[in-house]
């Protein structure tokens, strides 16, 4: 049955939509796993689980989506976001179940207006310092070292995102349990052959540099089947009192998703050895659930200048208009929304944060926004300002986490005035401006003329964002 | 002559406290006013009224005159900020109060990574927040215990029985019918042997109904 040709019809339906829609992916975790925790059955998920449909006007019209039945008019015809989800392609009442696929798609194409590359999440772990050249800057999920899923043996350090084994940090007691009776113990016996190998490996090579010490001829290798039980167990002994290594073999052998090396151990000592957790960016934060760039972006680096038609290459980036969605809660800080997607207030000395002052802590401070200490009821629509989003990454539960940055000033009328609230770029000579050029240059031939307007009509225009930055302070103390 | 040191004093007092004064209002007008860079950039053509106002008192307080007018124009001023600073509070207090008030009607709290569309922030959907929802999964498995040995476990027997000492139904429990008919046979065991009663909660957990001042 399986060698057998595909007939036209058999063809013509595998290529169909129908056959094509991938199967759902999982209930996020932070939905299902939580017990009896406080969540809404039709809350935006974190991340897409089913395809997002759409179809062409003409089609759309018919209520052709490709799919057995055609759709509904009055709903899909409605929208001005015809994207849908399709929940099951038939159920038992004979109706396709499709649902708004808006709320994703959207996201995704405001995700991808903020031009965000993804990168592995940050080891802020002080003691595995030994490779500094991870820390200084955001590294891209899809550099060569890390992107890949093979274990070769020829690699130093094992940087992959993805492993055979599970995130033992993440697994509930119960299913430890299970994981422990139903693949662990089976592979006992395989473990200690792998051990005798080993110890047979060591202790020909302690031998071989002894008699090369001794300055005599190499002995014989021992193999595995040489080694006693008496010293087998002696060296299960040592192992058990030497954790980083025990830890190593054990996570190499069931390929388990690293975690944190244990405490208390000499990182610097111990570096030589082959262990696994030291060098793997997801060592602290755990794995993700998918590839580390979770589709949502295929940039390497956000490190790039951008031109400004007029104004020329800009210092920053274009800043987003983000939007203050829960003001700062005792240690929690404050949520601000980028495009549909909740991160944290950018931290340091910013108007996101308010300075603790030991003496003036009851004080609001002018320079704050105004939706941070609390809820701003009187901005309609909610406060909002402008922050630079850096970078992103993908946490274990599949969530993609901004990283977002204060931006400047200048950056932020730049932004005002490409969307039109503001206007600083003026051509023409201005009558608030009196130059206070000395007497002798009046003499200068006219050749300078051109160049001095120039030079006036620049520092009008200086003066004009000058205006602007300060109105915008003023705005901000007003409100 | 004993009249005339303290007199002497009194002038020396009142001379050192207007000095004081002065000097101390001087640096209190460029706070109030904060200019940055670009504003005194701003202000370079039209020579700003703050400034002449700064240097006025100090020019005032050379004529013994006007010591008295100064000294009370000061205390108003105190007074003023005082004044302000308390009407601060009260608007930081009221705003932290209205703000709070809000924030009941926003029982979601949101996390890094969560993504929103526009309904996520409607009243309906923020209401779904409220409520605790139904347990999904099988806490037994998730857990990893025995039920039979929970029998001493009060708080256990507790979540899967009724007040009335009645065993929950599984459509209740979200157990599967393993768990749900171990977990059964434990309850009817525990209350059998007498160690948890059948027609109440327990006594340990409605203590504090009855005592609430013991812990």
């Amino acid at each position: 049955m399986g060698g057998r040709a595909v007939s036209p019809g058999g063809a013509l339906l595998r290529t169909s939509r129908m056959f094509s829609i991938p199967k759902p992916l999982p209930e996020p975790p932070s939905t299902n796993l939580h017990i009896g925790d406080h969540k809404s059955a039709t809350m935006t998920r974190p991340y897409p689980q089913h395809q997002s449909i759409t179809s062409p006007l003409a089609s759309r019209e018919k209520g052709d989506w490709g799919l057995k039945r055609p759709f509904p008019l009055k709903s899909t015809m409605a929208t001005s976001t015809p994207f849908i989800r399709i929940k099951q392609v038939d159920t038992v009442e004979n109706v396709t179940n499709f649902a708004s696929a808006a709320d994703h798609s959207l996201s995704l194409e405001k995700f991808q207006e903020l031009r965000v590359a993804m990168s592995v999440p940050f080891n802020t772990d002080k003691k595995s310092d030994s490779s500094p050249r991870t820390e200084l800057w955001h590294k891209s999920v899809f550099e060569e070292d890390m992107d890949f899923t093979d274990f070769q043996r020829g690699r130093g350090d094992d940087r992959r995102w993805k492993f055979q084994g599970p995130w033992l940090a993440r697994m509930t007691e119960g299913e430890f349990i299970e994981y422990l009776n139903k693949k662990v113990r089976p592979k006992r016996a395989h473990f200690r052959t792998l051990l005798k190998e080993k110890l047979a490996d060591d202790i020909t090579t302690s031998q071989n540099k002894a008699a090369l010490e001794a300055g005599k001829a190499a002995p014989a290798k021992v193999e595995a089947r040489d080694i006693s039980e008496e010293q087998f167990t002696d060296y299960l002994r040592s192992l058990r009192n030497d954790r980083v290594t025990l830890y190593a073999l054990v996570s190499k052998f069931l390929d388990l998703a690293p975690l944190g090396q244990p405490v208390g151990i000499i990182q610097t000592f111990w570096s030589d050895r082959d262990s696994l957790a030291s060098d793997s960016p997801y060592g602290k934060s755990g794995p993700p659930p998918s590839h580390p760039s979770a589709g949502i972006s295929y940039l390497r680096t956000g490190s790039f200048m951008e031109n400004h038609p007029v104004y020329g290459p800009q210092g920053k980036r274009t800043p987003a208009l983000a939007r203050v969605v829960y003001p700062k809660a005792g240690p929690m800080s404050p949520k601000l929304g980028v495009g549909g997607f909740v991160a944290d207030a950018p931290s340091g000395d910013n108007e996101f944060n308010p300075r603790t002052y030991g003496r003036a802590r009851f004080s609001p401070i002018k320079s704050m926004l105004n939706g941070i200490m609390h809820l701003d009821t009187t901005t309609f629509g909610g406060a909002k300002a402008y922050v630079e989003a850096t970078t992103a990454n993908v946490d274990p539960s599949g969530k993609v986490v901004l990283q977002l940055r204060e931006t400047g000033p200048e950056a932020q009328v730049v932004a005002r005035e490409s969307k039109g609230l503001t206007e600083i770029y003026h051509d023409g000579p201005t009558k608030s401006y009196t130059p206070s050029t000395p007497s002798s240059s009046t003499s200068a031939p006219s050749g300078y003329e051109g160049q001095r307007s120039t030079r006036v009509s620049n520092e009008a225009r200086l003066n004009r964002v000058a205006d602007e930055i300060l109105e915008e302070s003023l705005r901000s103390d007003k409100s | 002559m004993p009249p005339f040191p303290p007199s002497c004093a009194v002038r020396g007092l009142s001379i050192r406290a207007f000095s004081t004064s002065a000097s101390k209002c001087a640096p209190r007008e460029p706070v109030h006013h904060r200019p940055s860079s670009s504003s005194s950039l701003l202000s370079i053509n039209n020579p700003g009224p703050s400034r002449s106002s700064g240097q006025a008192p100090r020019a005032a307080a050379s004529n013994p005159g006007d010591v008295a007018a100064n000294l009370m124009t000061r205390f108003k001023r105190d007074g003023q900020i005082t004044m302000r600073n308390k009407q601060a509070n009260i608007e930081l207090l009221r705003n932290q109060k209205n703000s709070n008030d809000y924030l009941k009607q926003m029982p979601r709290r949101w996390d890094a990574g969560d993504v929103y569309s526009p309904h996520d922030m409607s009243p309906v959907e923020m209401q779904k927040w409220r409520k605790r929802s139904p347990r999904g999964g099988d806490v037994i498995d998730a857990l990893g215990i025995r039920p039979l040995d929970m029998y001493k476990n009060f708080s256990l027997i507790q979540e899967f029985s009724s007040t009335s000492g009645q065993i929950t139904h599984s459509s209740g429990t979200s157990l599967r019918p393993v768990n749900q008919r171990k977990i059964a046979k434990m309850i009817r065991r525990v209350q059998g042997m007498g160690l948890y009663p059948t027609i109440h909660a327990h006594p340990e957990m409605i203590r504090e109904h009855f005592f609430p001042e013991r812990r």
